[in-house]
């Protein structure tokens, strides 16, 4: 197998850096709707947590700025589901019909819906979403309902036509759909599967954390505690995300070091607690389980 | 725009969306002006110069197709007898289903600069060849033919005020940053027009935003955005404004190109008869599950050439890759089928025929009073509306009476240069030049539109021709005809300013008397 680009997730990110300096100047909303874009694209890309959390912000102020403009209320709605606000999301979109009424609307609200759990209304809104226009994001967001609702191979069918959409411009989002293959297969049980995913997603997009953290996930679950302990400590210590780090201190706990699994998971504990001190809604989950 | 910035997905006049070297911009079609060794057809297909003039993408594939058949036409000098009905049932047979065994030419290029050249079913059979991009080339093919080839940069060879047609039917991208998720507010509900309308600040000329929509862009103001005006606009001499200005927004700007001159007995085995030659260019991009999975190291066709003509191999190639822009006919995508994505259908575009006849309404009522106020015949029934009237029709039945000379009306010609071979050949009319999609072209003619379309012909002004009633004579017995908006006469006697063609009417350098014909980059 070829690999597409040997650190074509570097490439990208720093593709996206030089597009925002040439941004640095633009006024108007337009030009605020495009940098908002490129620091949500390049903490997306990057998996770096407080990237996510400036592009939050500047999108926030941005919007605050220019409260009519629909493509900062579409991205103002997108980035409040990568900051897990679906509600927000949902109510974003009612207050724009016309947004909430377009393919990329309804696309939004199906993938809200399914952070929410409302499974059978993701489906239909999804459903709509794809008579209009059959991107690739909808059909993986559909894939995600039904795998949630247990139908697995339906979900792997999804997920296949999201990737025949996909073209060679759009290598990341080949990766991320890879990787959701991965979950799947490995959730069903088929490691051998998931890591033929893995490995198509890392050579179609080197250097994307995303799926590091998933080969991270899958060696530990292969009992392959070493290499996930490396594995999970390079992409934590790359993205600072508190998730990876309750990750690594689960492995070192499997690996019998109980002084590396404590301290790992200790800082787990202080960012969730940190970000729920935020007001954050990404890590509730995780805050309230422990 | 011909075909530029068309489909949307590759419309990179959308601030979020970057120049694609998958949007096609021009299908050029013309006999080689050289035809002592018989007929030669020249085909050049242009394309954005991503990543850069010269430079070619490697994710692309380019296909250009063409079939030869039968005149589906009885000239005036053919004998009425049973052989010229069995040639002209055949020329139909060819016209409306040739595109099913067409032949193509695929062409991809390497990191390396190397074109792969695949011919697939032609008479002769199929082979391939790789050959260096940038320089000219003669390529040998069986039977002993040549051809010409070149694949690499040049001058954009389409000369048109973009802005211009941009203004005419409210097309706001070109001047404001619109929101992509609002695609309502592109053609805003303003009438098309060739003329400036009392109070439609959003596209008039502002002279205090000369550059709008010529690199300059504002964001869209809040709406609403109806035009709520009655008259066309004048200046205190009473002369209208055009919404043209007939400069050339292409000028100084290259494209990426292939260009074949081949010997017409290459394309069919009946010259004689075969005098149509159908051509239409596609564009597709490579799959990423194809990028990964499929790309050997060393491309299969250094080693094993001949595998890509098995028709297995062709079909499995292309199931790595999504068809983006199609382009046949200048403005059939652009114009016709406003740049939707699921409207590129190459030449089977037969199911968009009723979609023409709204849109051709659509359009002719914001241009024919216009036409009408340049004290010019219209061919479309306006009920003699004194302004632009902004009319969306759902249906093609009620839309076809008011467009019906529009689409019926032969396309007049200037002179009769054009019928080289003076055969008496009938003059097209537009609802054959649009359905099916492509560039067909008449070996006997000069391949001039709508009879092919050479480099030099200003393809935009004889588009809004087909608004000018070309069946009925003027006072003096004259017609109009498909250059009578590119002459200085009319424009200098219209009460109208500025005194231009809506379109520039040569190129921004001159084509070359020789292959490769368009003129080198800048």
């Amino acid at each position: 197998m070829t690999q597409a680009t040997a650190g074509a997730c570097a490439d990208e990110l720093r593709l996206l850096e030089e597009a925002l300096t040439s941004l640095a100047g633009a006024d108007g909303a337009d030009g605020a709707t495009r940098r908002g874009y490129l620091r949500l694209r390049h903490a997306r890309l990057s998996g770096v947590l407080a990237e996510l959390r400036e592009a939050d912000a500047a999108v926030d102020a941005a919007l605050r700025r220019h409260p009519r403009w629909p493509d900062l209320c579409y991205l103002r709605a997108s980035a409040d589901l990568d900051m897990h606000r679906p509600g927000t999301t949902l109510e974003r979109l009612d207050a724009a019909p016309e947004l909430g009424r377009s393919p990329a609307g309804l696309e939004l609200r199906g993938a809200a819906l399914e952070q929410l759990g409302r499974y059978p209304q993701a489906e239909d809104c999804l459903t709509r979403a794809l008579v209009a226009d059959p991107s690739w994001q909808a059909l993986a967001s559909l894939a995600l309902v039904r795998a949630a609702l247990g139908d697995q191979e339906g979900a792997d069918a999804l997920y296949g036509r999201a990737e025949d959409e996909l073209t060679a411009k759009q290598m990341s989002a080949f990766a991320w759909v890879r990787a959701a293959r991965g979950d799947l297969a490995s959730a069903s049980g088929d490691q051998e599967a998931a890591w033929a995913h893995l490995r198509v997603a890392s050579a179609a997009y080197p250097g994307y954390w995303l799926v590091e953290s998933r080969v991270a996930r899958l060696l530990c679950q292969q009992g392959r505690l070493d290499e996930a302990a490396d594995a999970y400590t390079a992409v934590r210590a790359r993205t600072g995300r508190p998730e990876l780090a309750q990750a690594l201190g689960e492995v070192h706990r499997r690996r019998g070091d109980d002084e590396q699994a404590a301290r790992w998971q200790a800082i787990a504990r202080a960012e969730y607690a940190a970000s729920a001190e935020r007001a954050e809604s990404l890590y509730l989950h995780h805050h309230g389980r422990r | 725009m011909a075909d530029h910035n068309d489909p949307n997905a590759v419309n990179s006049i959308f601030s979020d969306i970057d120049p694609s070297a998958a949007d096609v911009y021009d299908m050029f079609g013309f006999p080689g002006p050289d035809d002592s060794q018989g007929d030669r057809v020249v085909v050049a297909l242009t394309f954005a110069s991503v990543p850069e003039t010269g430079v070619f993408d490697t994710d692309m594939l380019y296909r250009l197709r063409m079939f030869a058949h039968p005149r589906a036409a009885v000239t005036s000098d053919e004998p009425r007898d049973l052989d010229t009905l069995r040639r002209y049932i055949e020329g139909v047979r060819g016209t409306y289903f040739g595109a099913e065994g067409a032949m193509e030419i695929r062409v991809t290029v390497d990191e390396r600069g190397q074109a792969m050249v695949a011919f697939h079913d032609f008479p002769g059979g199929s082979f391939s060849v790789t050959v260096p991009a940038g320089e000219v080339v003669a390529i040998p093919a069986p039977d002993g033919l040549t051809i010409d080839a070149f694949i690499g940069g040049r001058d954009d060879a389409f000369f048109n005020d973009l802005p211009g047609f941009f203004r005419s039917i409210n097309y706001a991208p070109q001047f404001y940053h619109v929101p992509s998720t609002r695609p309502d507010l592109r053609e805003l509900p303003i009438p098309k027009t060739l003329l400036e309308l009392e109070g439609n600040d959003l596209f008039n000329y502002n002279p205090a935003v000369p550059d709008l929509g010529w690199g300059v862009k504002l964001d869209l103001p809040p709406g609403p955005y109806d035009w709520k005006g009655n008259s066309f606009k004048k200046d205190a001499a009473g002369n209208y404004r055009l919404v043209y200005d007939g400069r050339d927004a292409r000028a100084g700007q290259n494209v990426n190109a292939i260009i074949l001159e081949m010997p017409l007995t290459f394309i069919t085995r009946r010259p004689e008869a075969d005098r149509i030659v159908d051509i239409w260019g596609e564009s597709w991009v490579r799959k990423a599950s194809h990028k990964v999975s499929e790309i050997p190291d060393h491309p299969i066709w250094h080693e094993h050439p001949l595998a890509f003509l098995s028709p297995d191999y062709r079909d499995r190639q292309l199931d790595g890759y999504k068809l983006v822009d199609t382009v046949g006919q200048p403005f059939a995508d652009a114009g016709l089928s406003e740049r939707e994505n699921n409207r590129q259908l190459g030449a089977n575009n037969f199911w968009l025929a009723p979609h023409f006849v709204r849109r051709l309404a659509h359009l002719g009522w914001g241009f024919g009073p216009s036409v009408t106020a340049l004290g010019l015949r219209c061919s479309f029934d306006t009920d003699n509306a004194p302004v632009p009237v902004h009319r969306v029709y759902r249906s093609a039945v009620e839309a076809f009476p008011r467009a019906r000379t529009v689409i019926f009306q032969r396309l007049n010609m200037p002179d009769g240069s054009w019928d080289r071979r003076k055969l008496g050949i009938p003059l097209r009319r537009p609802f054959e030049i649009f359905v099916p999609n492509v560039c067909a072209l008449d070996m006997d003619t000069t391949g001039t539109w709508p009879f092919g379309r050479r480099l030099e012909d200003q393809v935009a002004n004889r588009f809004l021709s087909l608004f000018l009633d070309m069946e009925s004579a003027s006072a003096d017995g004259s017609a109009y005809h498909v250059e009578t908006l590119s002459e200085q006469a009319l424009w200098d006697a219209a009460p109208i300013t500025p005194k231009t063609s809506p379109n520039p009417l040569k190129n921004d350098k001159e084509f070359l008397p020789h292959f490769p014909y368009l003129a080198e980059p800048w």
